[in-house]
């Protein structure tokens, strides 16, 4: 269950040729979800600073 | 009741614009397609029903847009719910008018360009009465989306209430082709029945707590 | 007795001051398990016999697919319970939830839509189970532009709760419609009442995406809800005591 599915990195990253269809889709998927987390924590922060100094 | 719908039918009789200019776009749109295509027109008939669905889509929702609007900005919205009478009744009324006056002679004009468009004459009113469960559909829906969205603009009445209305139109794309195909026409026929009775009982419902919700 | 259950337990005060306390534990976690989940189905889970290594999207996109249809049920319970009980800490959740779901339901689309190309070779398609998602994700964007197009909050909140009960009508559609309409989709992979139509070696990796990717989501909601809290009640006396 834990071989390594693929005969080097190379075709790791290639996966036959549907690597461009794979790696595109996880890496904006990942980069929208912390764009999210990112920008909640950012505002978070101005908002408590707002309110503290007010 | 009887007061009502005629105080009704009367209010939207004096608003031309209102009734008569959704039911004049929806001729024109179905002029101008045959006419936008090459003049062999190929397989007219065919695609001449999606342009029927889709002008009653928009169709409806421009006809809706201002239902209850106006009489919200002229304060007698707010008389209603103050004098405390059945707002559901209300609501209910002003759809079944729309319904009867700008609805059903859609579905009649979309009927009649279909024969006009090589539909059997033995078939047309069958689509008739397709097209008239869905505008029953269709009003009920886009009047629950102009009473969230009251004078914010069509933009939000299309977000809101559009969603609701696309299933409808899958299913009316449906039960058009079984009339092109001659199988399962009582089936979806029921089902279109089914649904819109059911909206036209419950949706006044949800609409007059959102007027409501508005008024507070 | 229930209503006086439901107000003690959801001022949004005990839920900032209680979320706050395992915030970072479900953030981690989450993490930890997606990573984990990923890393499995990327590298070690088997190649599929049909669909060649595209596959592996399965591993993102079906736990975005199923939590785009959860948050909507989410927040439907929510507006119910505003509805009835008036409870003000449930019309902030449905606030906060829209935009993870409008996130959410963007990837599944668009993680979907990739993965058509190499499988179905089209892109899109005017397929049962696409449309609906994309239907969904119209709803969501609705919910937001109504919320946000009142400047009195209070009734924002009952116009978006009275719209998110009305369209949880869409989520049985949505459900059934693979088995209404003609599809391409192939049908659910795990359902609870049959045994999965996977294999185990690619089961337990899309397992632990669907928890990894729930966890990290509602972390993300958590992390929303309190700024959205924080920013309606920062006249309270509690927000000022808690910044």
């Amino acid at each position: 269950m834990f071989n390594f599915a693929f005969s080097s990195l190379h075709h790791f990253l290639i996966m036959d040729g549907h690597g461009i269809y794979v790696w595109p889709v996880y890496l904006v998927s990942i980069l929208l979800i912390s764009i999210g987390f990112q920008v909640t924590i950012r505002k978070l922060k101005a908002l408590s600073k707002k309110i503290k100094d007010a | 009741m009887i007061n009502l719908l005629t105080h009704e039918a009367f209010k939207l009789r004096h608003r031309l614009r209102a009734w008569l200019g959704p039911l004049l776009i929806m001729v024109l749109v179905l002029i101008a397609f045959p006419l936008s295509i090459d003049v062999s027109q190929y397989d007219l008939n065919k695609f001449y029903f999606s342009i029927i669905v889709v002008s009653l889509l928009v169709i409806s929702f421009l006809a809706t847009e201002s239902i209850f609007s106006e009489d919200y900005e002229d304060g007698s919205l707010e008389q209603i719910y103050l004098e405390e009478k059945d707002f559901y009744k209300v609501v209910l009324t002003k759809i079944s008018i729309y319904i009867f006056f700008i609805g059903i002679p859609m579905s009649l004009i979309g009927s009649l360009f279909s024969f006009a468009n090589g539909v059997a004459a033995d078939e047309t009113p069958k689509i008739f009465v397709i097209l008239t469960f869905s505008t029953l559909i269709l009003f009920n829906i886009f009047s629950f989306g102009s009473a969230l969205s009251i004078n914010k603009g069509a933009m939000l009445g299309v977000l809101v209430s559009l969603p609701l209305a696309l299933p409808v139109i899958v299913l009316l794309g449906r039960a058009i082709r079984t009339v092109q195909y001659g199988e399962g026409f009582i089936e979806v026929l029921s089902l279109l029945a089914g649904v819109g009775l059911i909206l036209a009982a419950v949706m006044p419902i949800i609409i007059s707590a959102t007027l409501k919700t508005h008024l507070e | 007795m229930i209503t006086s259950f439901i107000h003690r337990f959801s001022s949004p005060k005990s839920f900032v001051e209680v979320t706050a306390r395992f915030f970072s534990y479900v953030m981690y976690l989450g993490l930890f398990l997606l990573a984990t989940g990923w890393i499995w189905g990327l590298a070690f889970a088997p190649e599929d016999a049909i669909q060649g290594n595209s596959y592996r999207i399965i591993f993102l996109h079906v736990p975005a697919s199923i939590f785009a249809q959860l948050i909507y049920f989410f927040m439907a319970v929510c507006a119910l319970m505003h509805l009835v009980w008036r409870v003000k800490l449930a019309a902030y959740l449905i606030k906060s939830s829209a935009p993870v779901g409008a996130l959410i339901t963007f990837i599944a689309l668009f993680s979907g839509s990739i993965w058509g190309i190499p499988t179905w070779g089209t892109w899109w398609q005017w397929d049962a189970r696409i449309t609906s998602t994309l239907i969904l994700f119209i709803m969501y964007l609705g919910i937001i532009t109504l919320h946000s197009s009142f400047s009195n909050a209070e009734k924002a909140d009952r116009l978006m709760s009275i719209l998110v009960v009305v369209g949880v009508v869409n989520i049985p559609i949505i459900k059934k419609s693979v088995d209404w309409w003609s599809t391409l989709h192939q049908p659910a992979s795990i359902t609870i009442s049959e045994a999965p139509s996977i294999d185990l070696s690619m089961l337990y990796p899309l397992l632990i995406s669907i928890s990894g990717m729930g966890l990290t989501l509602i972390a993300l909601g958590i992390l929303i809800s309190k700024l959205y809290i924080i920013t309606r009640e920062k006249t309270k006396k509690w927000v000022q005591n808690y910044v």
